[in-house]
């Protein structure tokens, strides 16, 4: 755990703390200060030289102002040499640990398509069968018996989902679905055909696949949204109890976190800033509320995660079984239309989580005009981005949920900024302590004070709204479950 | 000053005016600017070693930034010198002005 934060991405090919580009730029803006003090160095000698202030009597104690003003100027010269030259070691040292951290991913995703692709080979050896038999057993005698020594001993080892290897191990695993599905097929040259194949792809056949089967998993349905009335719940006289919540402008990264809706509620908060003719929107979306992969009435569930996911890739617009695209998605665009916001209208997304891969679809979104767009703990990393829009993702080293995205591809729009925010060694009460909003809250005010220039210009970016007071709506999404959509 | 010092002087283009002079004050007066400018931006100008990182690497640049901030401390006695060097070419020819100022009325005189 600490402070620092570690930024990729961006159209650059470096990697390192933001310390670490904050003094790289602090150099490169050191040697154009001392190049210009060098010019004025020259030109003083020169002057000096016009006037003859050396031409004394000639004795060797003779004052030569003109001689050490160019020894000043030889002193600067080195000085900016001294001072470019450090600035290049750290720009190639970022590099290297950039094209380091490629390649190690590169060899994660290797090794995870072969040992998948090895592993479903096995699939259906004997090894395999009693190891499903096994798994089978443990269901049933759960169901009887209450947890099993098994479960006991899987709930133990809790914190190895939060190990920055064991992350790595989803990343890779994320990518390797179709190898696994391949080796026990018997398909030959997997490891080959599994590199062009990422978790995108997978989900959207695993979505097709369910459709078709008319499984009661990962079918979605239709939504609806409902503006939750301002003071609902609110003693009366309590400021949250006035007709109308209003909110002062988000000046950096922790006041767009802190308004990510959490928890029950209101899944959708938008706010409105600037003129009634030139309107400025920000809007905020909640994390994944329900955890289970039967759709209910809570569209911000796994369901909806997986169409988010699965619409990273061209496959899923061939797929033409099941819904086409997430009910947490659609709950925002429709939350967005009943709050008034047009085509035209500057907007910028925030979301956490499963809200972060619908903020970067609408980043994405040619039909509106996103200004820019915040993830926090989302896995986008295979999102379509769109040139000139830029989208800060935030994600814990820690995290496993932004690396069920799999290795993604890089963007020139996406910069990411990682943290360790965990304590080596501590015993954590939830099972994704990484992946908690409050957390990724306080890497968000951490990013407010960096001095990277790329942050900074994020910063900057969020006062498109203008500044002053917005208008604050709450939406709630409901999907409709009954038997008439087709979703169950 | 006596009359073949400045024939001396005169013929080696030492001559010292009073345009000279104000010459040299006006370098003075832009030494002293560039000197206290430099003086106030070098402090913050590169970043200072925080000890952030903790690594082979890390010591190395910590080192490096040191060498760095020992060249500025070069470059401001360079300029003090340069001041000195300066100052000390304005009083001497001040002392030869007025030194001149002195010879002139004689000469004037026969």
């Amino acid at each position: 755990m600490g402070d620092g934060l570690t930024i990729s991405g961006g159209g650059e090919t470096a990697v390192a703390t933001d310390a670490l580009f904050v003094d790289a730029a602090r150099l490169g803006a050191a040697v154009g200060v001392i190049d210009g003090w060098v010019s004025i160095a020259a030109t003083l000698a020169s002057e000096l030289d016009a006037a003859g202030l050396d031409r004394g009597g000639g004795g060797w104690a003779d004052p030569a102002p003109t001689e050490a003003v160019r020894r000043v100027e030889q002193a600067l010269l080195r000085c900016g040499d001294a001072a470019d030259d450090l600035r290049g070691a750290l720009i190639a040292s970022a590099e290297r640990y950039g094209w380091a951290e490629r390649w190690i991913d590169g060899l994660w995703k290797a090794g995870g398509g072969l040992l998948a692709g090895a592993v479903g080979a096995h699939l259906f050896s004997p090894h395999g069968v009693g190891l499903a038999v096994g798994l089978g057993v443990n269901v049933a005698a759960r169901s009887l018996f209450g947890p099993t020594p098994l479960d006991r001993w899987v709930a133990s080892q809790r914190g190895l989902l939060s190990d920055p290897a064991f992350v790595r191990v989803v990343r890779a695993a994320a990518d390797s679905f179709d190898e696994l599905v391949a080796g026990a097929r018997g398909v030959p040259g997997y490891g080959a055909f599994g590199r062009l194949v990422g978790a995108p792809e997978s989900a959207s056949v695993l979505l097709g696949f369910t459709a078709l089967l008319g499984a009661k998993v990962l079918v979605d349905g239709p939504v609806s949204v409902t503006r939750v009335t301002p003071g609902d719940g609110a003693p009366a006289g309590h400021p949250a109890a006035a007709p109308i919540r209003t909110a002062d402008a988000p000046t950096g990264l922790a006041d767009l976190a802190d308004r990510v809706p959490s928890g029950e509620g209101p899944q959708i908060r938008i706010e409105r800033y600037g003129q009634p003719d030139d309107p400025r929107w920000m809007v905020y979306i909640s994390g994944t509320v329900e955890t289970s992969l039967v759709a209910g009435e809570q569209p911000f569930d796994h369901s909806s995660n997986v169409f988010g996911l699965a619409d990273d890739s061209w496959i899923d617009e061939l797929r033409t079984a099941g819904a086409e695209s997430g009910a947490g998605e659609r709950a925002v665009r429709h939350a967005m239309a009943e709050a008034g916001v047009a085509p035209g209208d500057p907007v910028m997304p925030v979301g956490h989580s499963g809200g972060g891969i619908i903020a970067a679809k609408l980043a994405a979104d040619t039909e509106l005009n996103v200004v820019g767009a915040v993830n926090l703990g989302g896995p986008i990393v295979s999102a379509p981005m769109r040139e000139g829009v830029p989208v800060l993702s935030i994600e814990h080293d820690e995290d496993i949920v932004p690396a069920v995205g799999g290795s993604g591809h890089p963007s020139d729009e996406r910069l990411t900024v990682s943290r360790s925010v965990l304590d080596v060694g501590r015993v954590y009460e939830t099972a994704l302590p990484a992946h908690e909003l409050v957390r990724y809250r306080e890497t968000a005010a951490l990013v407010d004070d960096s001095e990277e220039d790329r942050l900074l210009a994020f910063r900057e970016l969020v006062g498109f709204t203008g500044g002053g007071t917005g208008v604050v709506t709450e939406w709630k999404a409901i999907r409709d479950v009954s038997s008439s959509t087709g979703a169950r | 000053m006596d009359d073949i010092d400045r024939f001396l002087a005169l013929s080696a283009g030492r001559t010292v005016t009073a345009d000279r002079l104000a010459a040299a004050v006006r370098l003075r007066g832009s030494l002293r600017a560039f000197r206290d400018e430099v003086e106030q931006t070098l402090p913050a100008l590169v970043p200072r070693a925080a000890g952030r990182w903790r690594s082979i690497a890390a010591d190395r640049y910590i080192e490096r930034l040191d060498e760095l901030q020992s060249q500025f401390t070069e470059v401001n006695a360079a300029l003090g010198a340069a001041e000195v060097q300066l100052d000390e070419r304005i009083r001497r020819m001040r002392a030869d002005l007025d030194a001149l100022d002195e010879v002139e009325p004689r000469w004037a005189t026969g």
